[in-house]
């Protein structure tokens, strides 16, 4: 053991500060040239306000191109050893594990209105690849709900009993449902820590897309119990199952550009990673001791608010425990889905933007180590950039203007800095272009190179060609894209800072697809704001029209871009050319490719089955004796209830059934059906009272339950 | 072909005639009663109480509409001699009740007479669920046929935990201190939300004073 722990990167923590301490050197070296050669452009002539509002834009703008370029160059130098030296990997002996080296874990799913099919389907791929790893015994499954809609609320627990039925995973799968969802995602953890933290020694995270082979599950738990400082170790999700045109060239950007960034990110970070929220294993007592995420400053209403977007502030609070945060990177079996269209990664972005910006009250908190302040700082900075971005573009036009007008000399050929004129022969505008053209692209030809050797590209012939051409359609893409999410994530910065509420929705993750009248509401203001700036442009000069082109080019035809983009048959059109093609794609995990089938029967079926009828949930519990019963044993009720309470029940399942479900409010509907009593009363009633006194709609539902179907309409039904 | 045709309905018309005299029963004598009206009931409550208890079953999975038929009949039967016998309740409710307490029987008979009160039977539906009862052995399920030992013993053996028991700890907000800029923040923001049109202003005099810079800025200088 003690040869395995010498064998950890973890006890070299000098190591780590020299990697940090050259990394920021780098950094600092490059993002200094940057700004050196644009504040010689800016004075010549002298320096006005203007141009020292650009400059102070320009620094942090830089520095950050710079931050994920050198990140990506010692990634490529790192991948080219045959190993990488500071993974927390290494440690790993070679032999199998035994159920005696790891501890008790649970697996959590925290869902939240989630496609139920998708969610317990990924759970069962998971489930059966743990069993084929010989220590399945050392780890529980939760699935912890906090499903608003009554309907999934009822689809999930019938769900639960069927997959445990046909996985014989009773003891082994567990369904929780809290009745009040407090404080979100970060609430449920932390109500389970509560409940049942104690019996277990790890917790691994997983998001409602998630899916994970359990011999990667089995590796994260014994690299716990191989370095006991380690308080949470991240895996790295490989995007898998993209669909659309978007999503599968942000699959294929992930997958090829992830790993030298990955490399160069944990050369840095080392033993003072970041958590990303889930496909992450914690070791439990310390986060029960530490992580529980502290009050923010304010109140919304009368009520404290906590850090919507806890991840990185867990992290923070467990490196300030004194225990060790790390990126296994290089640990293969991690998955999870992306959204499926740019206004769908926008809405996603949305909630990150709050999130992230709540962090900037911790950046000074104390005792927190100075990585994770740059971790919250550069979580902060990746949406308070984009306003930055607008700004300096906005400045940059005026100043265009302003010096066109002016009658000063302004030789572009002639520099302020006579050793910068000598290195860069007078042209320093055109070498800053340069040089920030290849800090853009550079990354990307690595990652490409990188994985030209790597054979599991290698999928039909010509492969080759097809990563460079596909390196290259994602590169324009992203350029036309980049302004488009600059426009909303200031709009979200916006939204936040004047304190508009961003609601945390569920998150939309099939492939549905974008119909033109969403495209059009949502991006007419960026084609808007793209003409204009095209206008603007043409009447000032025609070079700064060129030159701004790729800025207004992608806002205005942002509409069309986002339709095609979002275009299924398109995405599985280029699937079949070969272009965007992952490993994953060419040769499938076992967990997602029992997963794909899996769902593909179901899809069968949820086709052959007719429109399903409304409110499916509130319909089976009511009428069904058997998912009333399993509602009813869910909800264990054991506590007396008030009189009161009971006649107001009765009197709301009396107008349920007289009335119909949409004479009900959610919230109704919802303490309906917290109470076991008035469900069994509502139940039993149903069946006996004259059918002219039910709602039409009972009446309907009655004749048709079971009618097209012997089985209720639960996904997991075969 | 028209002859055919012709020959062919000749004999429908003669079939139907003789199943109506020989054997078509009428919907009293099918549940076993002399006439309705002697019973205060009509034939229309007993049509929908049968239609109503057939639902039922349906919804407890009996897949086999003969069963279902046959039982559906039985329920209605007893239902329309407790009604005549002076119960004050209706046939629907009635036959569902029957329906139920036969229901109740017939595990009560699988599961040793546990499942008799309301809880019980909850979990012996849950045990009939769990064990696939109606799906695997859909001849024995609610009918009078001995249960096969197989069946009894996983209906004895099912149980439904969705959790494991409870190991409670303590996870209380972690206090840190967030700085000075908290504290300043903190008080602003206290001062800005209490006094909403104050907000406002501040909002729009920042705005207005970077419209008139930006207006100096270009026009002035260029001007």
């Amino acid at each position: 053991m003690s040869a395995l722990l010498k064998a950890s990167p973890s006890t070299s923590r000098w190591h780590t500060a020299l990697r940090q301490f050259i990394f920021f050197s780098i950094v600092l070296f490059v993002s200094a040239g940057g700004t050196w050669i644009m504040a010689d452009i800016l004075w010549r002539g002298g320096i006005s306000g203007v141009e020292i509002c650009m400059l102070i834009l320009f620094a942090p703008l830089f520095t950050l191109i710079t931050f994920g370029f050198v990140q990506a160059v010692l990634g490529f130098f790192i991948m080219l050893l045959p190993r990488d030296p500071f993974l927390i990997t290494n440690c790993l002996p070679k032999k199998p594990a035994a159920p005696e080296d790891i501890s008790m874990t649970a697996i959590v799913a925290p869902i939240y209105n989630e496609d139920v099919t998708r969610v317990y389907e990924g759970i069962r791929s998971i489930y059966l690849s743990l069993v084929k790893s010989s220590c399945a015994d050392k780890f529980n499954i939760f699935i912890l709900s906090d499903s608003s809609d009554p309907n999934k609320w009822i689809e999930e627990e019938v769900a639960w009993v069927e997959l445990c039925k046909q996985l014989n995973a009773f003891g082994k799968i567990f369904y929780r449902k809290r009745s009040v969802a407090l404080n979100s995602k970060s609430g449920n953890i932390s109500d389970f820590c509560r409940r049942w933290g104690a019996k277990y020694r790890y917790m691994l995270i997983l998001d409602a897309d998630s899916v994970m082979e359990g011999e990667t599950i089995v590796s994260l738990a014994r690299l716990m119990e191989l370095n006991p400082r380690a308080g949470i170790i991240q895996s790295v999700p490989s995007p898998v199952q993209a669909d659309t045109f978007y999503s599968r060239m942000m699959q294929f950007a992930g997958t090829l550009y992830g790993p030298i960034f990955q490399a160069g990110l944990n050369f840095w970070m080392g033993a003072n990673g970041n958590y990303w929220g889930h496909n992450a294993i914690i070791r439990l007592a310390p986060f029960i001791e530490h992580c529980s995420l502290p009050f923010m400053p304010g109140k919304y209403g009368s009520k404290s608010m906590r850090f919507m977007s806890h991840d990185y502030v867990e992290a923070a609070l467990m490196g300030r425990a004194g225990y060790e945060v790390w990126l296994a990177y290089d640990l293969g079996g991690s998955f999870e889905n992306l959204p499926p269209s740019l206004i769908d990664s926008a809405k996603r972005d949305k909630r990150w933007c709050r999130g992230n910006l709540q962090h900037s009250w911790l950046l000074f908190a104390e005792g927190l180590h100075p990585i994770n302040r740059l971790h919250l700082f550069l979580g902060i900075m990746s949406y308070f950039s984009s306003p930055l971005w607008l700004l300096f573009v906005i400045i940059g036009i005026f100043h265009f203007r302003i010096e066109s007008y002016a009658v000063k000399s302004f030789d572009y050929d002639i520099g302020v800095s006579p050793f910068l004129d000598e290195v860069c022969g007078g042209r320093q505008s055109l070498i800053l272009f340069i040089f920030t053209m290849t800090m853009l692209t550079l990354p990307k030809i690595l990652a490409v190179l990188i994985q030209l050797g790597n054979r599991q590209w290698s999928a039909s012939h010509g492969w080759r060609l097809k990563i460079w051409l596909g390196m290259i359609a994602e590169h324009l893409i992203s350029a036309l894209l980049a302004p488009i999410h600059m426009l909303f994530n200031t709009k979200f910065v916006m939204h936040v800072l004047m304190g508009l509420n961003v609601p945390w929705t569920a998150q939309r993750r099939d492939v549905s697809g974008v119909d033109w009248r969403e495209a059009i509401i949502t991006h007419a203001w960026h084609s808007v704001i793209g003409v204009a700036l095209a206008i603007i442009a043409w009447i000032l000069d025609r070079n700064l029209f060129y030159w701004l082109s790729p800025i207004y080019l992608g806002l205005i035809f942002s509409i069309p871009i986002s339709i095609i983009l979002a275009d299924q048959r398109l995405g599985e059109r280029l699937q079949k050319l070969g272009i965007f093609l992952t490993p994953d794609e060419i040769k499938k995990p076992e967990t997602v490719a029992h997963l794909e089938k899996n769902m593909k029967i179901y899809e069968s079926l949820a086709l052959s089955g007719g429109r399903p009828q409304s409110e499916p949930g509130i319909m089976q519990v009511v009428l069904d004796p058997y998912v009333n019963a399993i509602h009813v044993a869910l909800l264990k009720e054991k506590r007396r209830i008030p009189h009161r309470i009971t006649e107001n029940l009765k009197k709301l399942g009396d107008r349920l059934l007289a009335e119909g479900p949409d004479s009900l409010s959610r919230r109704e509907q919802k303490i309906l059906l917290m109470h076991a009593e008035a469900m069994s009363h509502i139940h039993e009633k149903i069946w006996t009272v004259p059918e002219s006194s039910l709602a039409i709609w009972w009446q309907n539902a009655m004749k048709h339950y079971n009618s097209l179907s012997i089985k209720p309409s639960t996904p997991l039904y075969r | 072909m028209d002859a055919v045709m012709e020959m062919r309905t000749e004999k429908f018309t003669e079939d139907k005639e003789t199943i109506r005299k020989d054997s078509a029963p009428s919907p009293s004598s099918l549940l076993g009663v002399d006439d309705f009206s002697k019973e205060r009931i009509s034939a229309q409550d007993a049509d929908s109480a049968f239609e109503n208890v057939d639902d039922y079953l349906r919804a407890c999975r009996l897949s086999s509409k003969l069963a279902r038929a046959n039982l559906a009949a039985h329920f209605v039967r007893n239902a329309i001699q407790k009604k005549s016998a002076g119960s004050d309740k209706s046939l629907e409710e009635l036959s569902i009740s029957e329906a139920k307490s036969y229901l109740g029987s017939w595990l009560a008979e699988l599961t040793d007479g546990k499942a008799q009160n309301g809880a019980r039977l909850h979990e012996a539906l849950l045990s009939i669920y769990l064990n696939d009862i109606p799906s695997r052995w859909p001849d024995v399920f609610l009918s009078n046929c001995r249960a096969p030992d197989e069946l009894r013993k996983s209906v004895h053996k099912s149980s439904i935990s969705s959790a494991p028991n409870l190991e409670f700890t303590s996870m209380v907000p972690e206090k840190i201190d967030m700085g000075m800029i908290h504290e300043i923040a903190d008080s602003t923001m206290d001062i800005l939300n209490k006094r909403p049109i104050l907000k406002m202003l501040v909002g729009w005099i920042l705005f207005i004073a970077l419209m008139i810079f930006l207006f100096w800025y270009t026009r002035g200088r260029v001007l």
